[in-house]
């Protein structure tokens, strides 16, 4: 990392041997600057309330007193539309879907527990896209390959930011400590955010050798429908991505004793998960809203467009989504 | 011959291994699957057997009297015991599963083979992606002859890994590595979908390239198999902490295949340098699915099913080699 810092980290148990792969230190002891990246994927939506104190309580273990807390929190927090207002700044709390919830309730605890002793910036990131994108480049690479839309029309902008800028940016961030500063700073950082969706996924088709494909915002679904036929598991997610009635649903399911809820999420799996609803995708790819950058001054992204797609193309040939065969044509990626 | 399973009279299956495998899947589906009954648990962990056992009705015991009472045991532990418990379990005169690795050396996939033939009983392995609807529609159109003879493979699987272990084996056994634990998968995927499991293809090692000393958490293999006259050119790469294209690829004298590795996802043909995409007619909702049609064509079919053992010893002997391979 630049600067001179050592890096050091925190996995679940399970996960441990994973920092060794990544020639990262186990953490024990206080740091002076603790960034936290750790979000309650592992666990059933009812339970992220509980699991984020679990994230809280560790950070208070590992951040020296008066140090800097790095907090990546996310532009879902305006809505998966961006419907919301984006203000660079505090968020109240309301109700939303899961992962909307998670990341304010993230914010505000982080706020509330360390803001008034600490340095703490809040960085809300836009769709974090490059190499090793789980989701918006190998994601985007899995769709286009089996022929599901990636675009949908009438969206403008892709709100993105390019993975190698965050870790820039939290490295600037840790190198401009201000010493005497106690309290929260909000940061917005989506560098292409004004570039359309079109710019990456039509990379990726290129070098894969395969079309895109484009949809419309798909019109919601109804619960008339579900109740029709027998999808229960279907049933409950769509009630549960309701803003307000999941919302509402969640808080009450989270008063369960744990083990009922882990029978639920058990009967669930049982089930199948349900069809994975695109809706939410499409909100985000059909997006007509700009989340803007609103970074530290003096701070100018390391990695320019041309080059976030050129590694990113590299990146698609390394793990094996671009085909390379001789003789054939797949693309110029070939 | 082979026992035949026989609706009306009910089989007694044993479990030896009661970790999150057994606690996630194998306790939703057995109960489902007709002419057998949970019988017994066994786990060196006592609190991880009386917990399964709790939950289906079954009896937690010892493993040797397991193997005594049950009819059928399904072996779902690390997979350094497998062997030696494969080989009590027929011994015993049962029929067996062993869940996927098979074993760790070809010579033991092939003892146990044999005594399995000479007794009479089934041997399984647990080989659940042959079920996954991408799998099994790349192998048919692998094996209509569309495209021609195999001549490249090449399998990228790879993401960061989250399978909550209970006993943290992936990190401390020298056969917990992503070759044995992913690649066994995607391997055997590669292979069932070519056909070529159906014999014993050799095998010359090219370069091993790996994170580290096994338990190594990434690899990339580059190899040889050769069939007959055939040979086919083969890269293996997984990773437990990057993502990859989790993809299977046929190279063949007519054109390319690719399907994903997953229970959902597609296939894609380049027949004259052009890809199209292929989703299954089947839309599986989750590897619970897989797990029901497993046991069901197991039981139902114990002589030819699908994830027979003698198919597998080709795998064994592929992932041993690499294995060894510094």
């Amino acid at each position: 990392m630049k600067g001179g810092w050592r890096v050091h980290g925190v996995a679940t148990s399970r996960n441990a041997f994973l920092l060794d792969h990544l020639g990262i230190e186990a953490a024990s002891g206080r740091y002076h600057v603790v960034v936290n990246l750790a979000y309650p994927t592992s666990s059933p939506p009812v339970r992220r309330r509980a699991e984020n104190q679990e994230i809280l309580s560790q950070i208070r273990g590992l951040l020296a007193p008066g140090g800097l807390l790095i907090h990546a929190s996310t532009l879902a927090v305006f809505g998966d539309r961006l419907e919301r207002e984006m203000v660079a700044g505090p968020i109240g709390w309301r109700p939303d879907n899961d992962y909307a919830e998670t990341k304010v309730r993230m914010e505000l605890g982080i706020t509330e527990a360390f803001g008034g002793s600490s340095q703490v910036e809040i960085v809300r990131l836009g769709n974090v896209w490059g190499a090793g994108s789980v989701h918006w480049l190998a994601g985007m690479a899995s769709r286009i390959r089996n022929g599901l839309p990636v675009l949908v029309q009438g969206g403008r902008y892709s709100n993105v930011t390019e993975v190698l800028n965050v870790c820039d940016y939290f490295g600037f961030l840790a190198n401009r400590r201000a010493g005497s500063f106690v309290g929260t700073r909000h940061h917005h950082l989506a560098e292409f955010s004004a570039e359309p969706w079109s710019t990456f996924v039509g990379m990726i088709a290129r070098e894969m050798g395969m079309d895109l494909h484009e949809t419309t915002t798909p019109e919601p679904e109804t619960l008339r429908a579900l109740l029709v036929g027998t999808y229960i598991v279907k049933t409950y997610k769509f009630l549960s991505s309701r803003r307000l009635l999941g919302s509402m649903m969640r808080q009450g399911l989270g008063y369960l004793p744990r083990g009922i809820v882990g029978d639920v999420r058990r009967a669930k799996r049982a089930l199948g998960g349900g069809e994975t609803g695109d809706e939410g995708l499409y909100h985000v790819l059909g997006c007509t809203r700009r989340f803007q950058s609103s970074t530290a001054n003096g701070w100018a992204p390391s990695l320019g467009l041309a080059e976030s797609l050129a590694r990113s193309a590299e990146w698609l040939r390394w793990s094996g989504f671009v085909c390379h065969s001789p003789g054939m044509s797949t693309g110029p990626g070939a | 011959m082979m026992p035949e399973t026989k609706p009306e009279t009910t089989q007694d299956v044993g479990i030896v291994g009661c970790g999150t495998l057994v606690q996630d899947y194998y306790t939703l589906v057995l109960h489902r699957i007709p002419g057998i009954t949970l019988r017994a648990v066994s786990d060196l962990n006592p609190a991880n057997a009386r917990r399964v056992a709790a939950e289906t009705g079954a009896e937690e015991m010892t493993l040797d009297s397991l193997v005594d009472r049950c009819d059928w045991v399904l072996v779902t532990t690390p997979p350094e015991v497998h062997a030696s418990i494969a080989e009590k379990a027929l011994g015993a005169g049962c029929n067996v599963v062993v869940e996927k690795p098979f074993v760790t050396s070809a010579h033991d996939a092939r003892r146990l083979v044999g005594l399995a033939e000479a007794s009479n009983r089934a041997l399984h392995v647990g080989q659940l992606r042959r079920f996954f609807p991408p799998t099994e529609l790349a192998r048919e159109i692998l094996q209509s002859g569309l495209l021609g003879t195999a001549t490249r493979m090449e399998a990228f699987e790879g993401g960061r890994f989250n399978w909550s272990t209970q006993t943290g084996y992936v990190g401390r056994s020298k056969f917990g590595g992503v070759l044995f634990d992913t690649g066994s998968h995607v391997l055997d995927q590669a292979l069932f979908a070519t056909g070529l499991d159906a014999g014993e293809p050799s095998i010359k090692v090219g370069r091993v390239s790996r994170d580290k000393k096994e338990p190594s958490h990434e690899i990339d293999c580059h190899f040889d198999l050769r069939s007959g006259a055939a040979v086919v050119a083969c890269r293996l790469l997984l990773s437990r902490a990057q993502t990859l294209a989790n993809t299977v690829r046929i190279h063949a004298t007519k054109g390319i295949l690719e399907f994903d590795c997953g229970y959902q996802g597609g296939v894609r043909l380049n027949l004259g340098g052009r890809w199209t995409a292929m989703l299954p007619s089947t839309n599986m909702q989750s590897p619970a699915e897989a797990f029901l049609m497993e046991y069901r064509e197991i039981f139902a079919r114990p002589n030819d099913a699908r994830t027979c053992a003698s198919r597998m010893i080709g795998q064994v002997s592929i992932l041993e080699q690499l294995h060894q391979h510094e």
